[in-house]
């Protein structure tokens, strides 16, 4: 007979495992499948991030030194070139102001800037600020990944909601029935179909070639919105971001209504009886309740956006000039491309403290309330 | 015949006890051989069955493997030992050769074929220069070759044609043909500047390569004493390739640094130029190197630049579209720039791009058996008998009965006949150069990656300017290089590098 | 009067939200569908459009590529997916409702094998599966599978089954049940849709995989799961052929559109036939 968790400190730890000995039954095929399977390759993940290692023949002992390369940032001041003969500011032709390239500057100054390039630059009255860094693909394609995990967490979360939601209340259960099929029906269909489509969505009219839907929709308003969505580093992300609209995640609608049908009918009942309707239903009672398929749907979502690449690697590649990069596709070009497995698996560990991290804060305010001893 | 009959005989001794025997009559298992080259399987199934009528002991099992995914199956199983023992591959195989995972050739190429009759090395069957063209930066070669091929410009005939525009013989008049297609209002290229489309850094090599013929001496310094380069004499650069410590040596001298060399300022903005006038920028940043090849079949881009390989390809394409879509086409030379452009293109004429297409690879570290089983097997099928049969080996049309070729690809065996009419596309080489005008260290794909992008994208694509791109190259040179330094450090000359850095 | 106006207002609100998202669902499948039906020529001039000449040929060739290995992607994906609910359900009930030592580092050292990329395991998993001698055969795919995909299943229901309302245990429990009972009398039954969910994510995930058999089993002819089949498609001059490729993901895809219009019936059913008095 179970007791409650209060009465648990007062026995000895052998005791409390030997009563738990059902529990760890339970677990024990988990484990053995994931000993001889999953731990091996996922430490060897972990511990080679200390090595110049090319995964096969070279491998050196070097520290920190991976982790120090990817974060190394400074900041560079350049100011403007002064005439030497008359002491006034250098001006070019066009009467702009003159300033030595920030590669120059930095070689200028080995010592302290051996292997840092730039990453970006901005103005602060009439100097130039940049930021340089040991490897700014990395630190761009970071900031991507934080654009990306907020958007798709938004697209994960929000609209399967809408849905799960919608489809719950339907009167018919017929149709609740239909649309739940329908819901999952479209994943038969392998994802790299619906990318490829809307890489072609993107396409521009250029030599009598038909515009993609979306510059066709476009044109249709005004011709002067066609633009290259894929092809300009400053739209690049936001036409990521849009692929997929109406961005419908069959699976997570799935596990959200789960979520709504195992809310017992009689706290429906209560919450109508205190006149409770529509929304008021929705915030008070469904949403609480929802907390945990909610987090669940999120610690994928973020796991997603934060691990996933394959989507960009159809679609652009990384580029153009690595604007759409992500630390999952940097990470596969080290490791695949340039033979730098144990810098690629600095990243993976970079990744993978940042989603520990994230896991384990969402889990502290995931714990059933109430807890039984076996 | 001789040699093969004392083949046979030899054979046959096997069944003999206490005959002394040979290294080839011990011969006997399985090896598996794999293509991703749908149109070879026959060809390669029948001198599978031809080699093991010669060695009944010996078994060889002919597969094909796609290509989606091929670099990771052959890298994956070539670090666990499982791989087949013969590998279809194309140039990527030297990344795989900096990592050990495949045999150097040097030594069995050195030695003679004992299916030829002659005794000179098994190394001299092969089409040259293009067998020194796949030597690694440490000087070893890795594969043995099967396939070369030619690129040059196709183009929409009837267009130019209707708009009264002839095909470009040179720079100059290659620029003012792109102006024309765009007042005829049509694009010239469509071009992707990602990795996976060629056409713009396949004249980068030859253009730079063709500028930078007066250095070579100054740079292949570890050489026999006496070594002469002769531009008129392709054969003179024969056994050379340009070591990666001769390319440090060189970046340092400032030969072959970006920005010291005028040379490279002066391809970067011809390549320009031709970026300008002939395709669409943006279009080109966005777009994938597998919507190129359509876009030529389907009107969209009246010039293409491609190898030999495209031409059944375009044939099947064009007779599939309507009619009133179809067009006529033809092929012109990359246009060579002249005295004109700049004097460094004064010796000889621009080589065209040709090269090795393809050649099988041997994982290192096989079971001895396996592999001498796997080089006796290369050298039957590059033999100049066996690869004479087929490379002229024929498939059949069901329904006409017709006969094709399995194949066009020129041979890289020498003395092996190229199909009647396709000789215009043979690969040659004019003049003499080496593979000295360097975008990334050698056989460095991080290098490479940086190239594509500030070079491709970043200047290509209308992002940066001459100057800068001459920066971000020279600093990403001299990165990459010191990365090969490293990567082929026992092959290096410490000598040569302490007498010859500045 | 059983709905108020405004409520039946509400009612015709979802139905337009729910077809208007879920039609904009379709497209890839409607893309998918009409390519089937064109020559690589007609889908670079018409890639949206209608095919002109419905080309037939395309579905016999996916059909000789598809059909042979249609038995060993069922048997690697159902073996898989009982595999994986199995130790889901198990793993996922003992984190969620047990208090026991070493709970919380078992558990970490579960879902912390989700946060690692894949590309940094992979060379050692193939090492391992080669070790184990289990290259060439559908082990090499089974014992993976089950062993990565239950790290996502036993997450799921941990959430899952530690947010089902305390009272039905409680309740159960009163009534002298013991814990298995409880874990197959009240909590799977309850968590079906959410079984479901895992089923269905863990199949499509199996059924479509390519790289791993490719790189594992594909040299073994008769170990070819359908994806791998598809691609060992005789393609010649380096021709994708588009049209038959589709095909063979439309054929690929009959079976589980089958299974899930079949299961999702059951499952519905199971829910609203009164197992549970809720």
């Amino acid at each position: 007979m179970a007791t409650l968790s209060p009465t648990v400190h007062r026995k000895t730890l052998l005791r409390r495992i030997w009563d738990a000995k059902l529990v760890y039954v339970m677990l024990v095929p988990t484990f053995a499948l994931l000993f001889v399977f999953a731990y091996y390759p996922f430490f060897n993940a972990l511990y080679r991030s200390l090595f110049n290692w090319n995964g096969v023949n070279v491998e050196e002992f070097i520290g920190l030194e991976n982790f120090s390369t990817l974060l190394s940032v400074q900041v560079v001041t350049i100011d403007p070139q002064i005439d030497a003969a008359t002491g006034e500011l250098l001006r070019d032709e066009d009467g702009n102001l003159v300033y030595e390239s920030v590669r120059q500057f930095m070689r200028a100054d080995r010592e302290r800037y051996e292997g840092y390039q730039s990453m970006s630059s901005f103005m602060i009255g009439d100097h130039q600020i940049h930021l340089v860094a040991k490897d700014p693909v990395f630190l761009n394609s970071f900031v991507n990944m934080i654009i990306f995990v907020v958007t798709d967490v938004m697209k994960a979360t929000l609209i399967p909601l809408l849905l799960a939601n919608m489809l719950y209340h339907l009167w018919s259960e017929r149709w609740r029935y239909i649309f739940r099929i329908l819901l999952i029906l479209p994943a038969v269909v392998p994802g790299v179909v619906g990318i490829l489509l809307w890489r072609d969505f993107y396409a521009m009219p250029v030599g009598g070639r038909e515009a993609g839907l979306v510059n066709q929709i476009l044109g249709l308003i005004d011709p002067s919105l066609m633009h290259t969505w894929l092809g300009d580093v400053n739209t690049v992300v936001p036409a990521i971001i849009f692929t997929g609209f109406p961005w419908v995640n069959g699976a997570n609608t799935l596990i959200l209504l789960a979520g709504l049908l195992a809310i017992p009918g009689e706290l429906y009942d209560a919450a109508k009886m205190d006149g409770a309707r529509g929304w008021t239903i929705f915030w008070s009672l469904e949403l609480p309740l929802l907390r945990g398929p909610l987090r669940l749907v999120l610690v994928f979502a973020l796991i997603g956006a934060v691990q996933g690449y394959g989507h960009i690697l159809i679609m652009t590649s990384g580029g153009p000039a690595n604007a759409s990069m992500v630390p999952g596709l940097w990470l596969y070009r080290n490791a695949f491309g340039f033979n730098k497995y144990g810098y690629a698996s600095a990243i993976g560990v970079i990744l993978f403290i940042i989603l520990i991290a994230f896991t384990i804060t969402s889990q502290r305010m995931l714990r059933s309330e109430v807890e039984f001893e076996a | 015949m001789f040699k093969r009959m004392l083949v046979l005989l030899l054979a046959l001794a096997v069944a003999l006890p206490l005959v002394p025997a040979t290294a080839q009559e011990d011969l006997a298992g399985e090896i598996t051989f794999v293509t991703f080259m749908g149109e070879w399987v026959t060809p390669f199934e029948t001198a599978a069955a031809d080699y093991m009528a010669l060695h009944p002991g010996v078994t060889i099992t002919v597969s094909t493997v796609p290509y989606d995914g091929l670099q990771d199956f052959y890298r994956t199983n070539l670090v666990g030992g499982t791989a087949p023992e013969i590998m279809h591959a194309e140039p990527w195989w030297n990344n795989f050769a900096s990592l050990e995972l495949i045999k150097q050739m040097d030594d069995v190429f050195a030695a003679p074929n004992p299916y030829n009759e002659d005794d000179t090395p098994w190394g001299d069957a092969f089409v040259q220069p293009f067998l020194d063209f796949t030597r690694d930066p440490g000087g070893h070669i890795n594969v043995v070759p099967w396939s070369l091929y030619g690129v040059g410009m196709f183009y929409n005939k009837t267009f130019f044609d209707n708009n009264g525009i002839t095909a470009p013989t040179n720079w100059d008049e290659f620029m003012t043909t792109c102006k024309a297609i765009k007042d005829a209002g049509a694009l010239p290229m469509y071009v992707a500047l990602k990795p996976n489309d060629a056409q713009w850094f396949w004249p980068l090599g030859m253009l730079g390569n063709f500028a930078m013929r007066s250095e070579v001496e100054a740079v292949n310094l570890r050489t026999a004493e006496g070594w002469a380069f002769d531009v008129e004499d392709p054969t003179s650069t024969l056994g050379e390739s340009i070591t990666v410590d001769e390319a440090w040596v060189a970046f340092n001298k400032g030969i072959i640094d970006p920005l010291a060399a005028p040379e490279y300022r002066v391809i970067a903005e011809m390549m320009n130029e031709w970026a300008e006038n002939c395709i669409d920028r943006q279009a080109a940043l966005a777009a994938d190197g597998s919507e190129v090849y359509q876009a030529f079949w389907t009107g969209q881009s009246k010039i293409f630049m491609n190898g030999t390989w495209f031409i059944s390809t375009l044939v099947n394409e064009i007779n599939n579209l309507p009619e009133e879509q179809q067009f006529e086409w033809n092929i012109f030379a990359y246009p060579s720039p002249t005295a004109d452009n700049g004097e460094m293109f004064s010796m000889g004429v621009m080589n065209q791009n040709m090269n090795l297409r393809n050649g099988f690879i041997v994982p290192a570290n096989l079971d001895p058996a396996k592999e001498a089983i796997a080089i006796d097997f290369l050298q039957f099928m590059t033999s100049t008998e066996e690869a004479s049969k087929l490379f002229s080996l024929n498939r059949v049309d069901e329904e006409t009965g017709a006969e094709y070729p399995w194949s066009y690809d020129p041979p890289a065996v020498v003395g092996v006949p190229m199909r009647p009419g396709t000789e215009a596309l043979y690969p040659r080489i004019d003049n003499a150069e080496m593979g000295l005008f360097l975008t990334n260290g050698q056989g460095d794909t991080q290098g490479w990656d940086e190239f594509l992008n500030f070079f491709g994208q970043q200047y290509l694509g209308g992002m940066i300017d001459t100057d800068a791109v001459l920066e971000e190259w020279s600093f990403s040179l001299e990165g990459g290089l010191q990365r090969a330094l490293e990567t082929y450090e026992e092959d290096i000359d410490q000598q040569f590098l302490d007498e010859n850095l500045p | 009067m059983r709905h108020q106006r405004g409520a039946l207002r509400a009612e015709i609100m979802r139905y337009v939200v729910l077809v208007a998202f879920l039609g904009g669902m379709f497209y890839p499948i409607v893309f998918m569908l009409l390519t089937t039906g064109k020559t690589n020529a007609e889908l670079s001039i018409n890639f949206f459009g209608l095919p002109r000449d419905f080309q037939v040929e395309n579905y016999t060739r996916a059909f000789n590529a598809v059909l042979p290995y249609i038995g060993n992607s069922i048997k690697v994906s159902g073996v898989t997916v009982i595999g994986q609910v199995a130790l889901s359900v198990l793993g996922g009930y003992a984190f969620a409702r047990f208090k026991f030592p070493g709970k919380n580092i078992l558990f970490y050292a579960v879902v912390s094998l989700m946060m690692v990329p894949g590309i940094l395991t992979f060379v050692p998993q193939f090492i391992i599966a080669r070790d184990l001698s289990l290259l060439g055969n559908h082990n090499a795919l089974i014992f993976p599978y089950i062993a990565g995909s239950q790290v996502g299943g036993i997450f799921m229901m941990r959430i899952f089954f530690a947010s089902l309302p305390e009272e039905l245990m409680e309740a159960a429990r009163v009534d002298g049940a013991n814990e298995l009972t409880i874990l197959s009398r009240i909590a799977v039954p309850l968590s079906i849709p959410m079984i479901m969910v895992i089923a269905v994510q863990n199949i499509l995930g199996t059924w479509n995989d390519y790289i791993w058999p490719l790189v594992t089993i594909s040299m073994n002819e008769s170990a070819r799961t359908i994806p791998i089949g598809l691609a060992f498609l005789p393609t010649e001059y380096a021709q994708i052929p588009y049209g038959a490729v589709m095909a063979g993901y439309t054929l690929s895809a009959i079976p589980m559109a089958i299974l899930f219009v079949f299961t999702m019936r059951y499952f519905v059913q199971g829910l609203s036939s009164g197992a549970l008095k809720l």
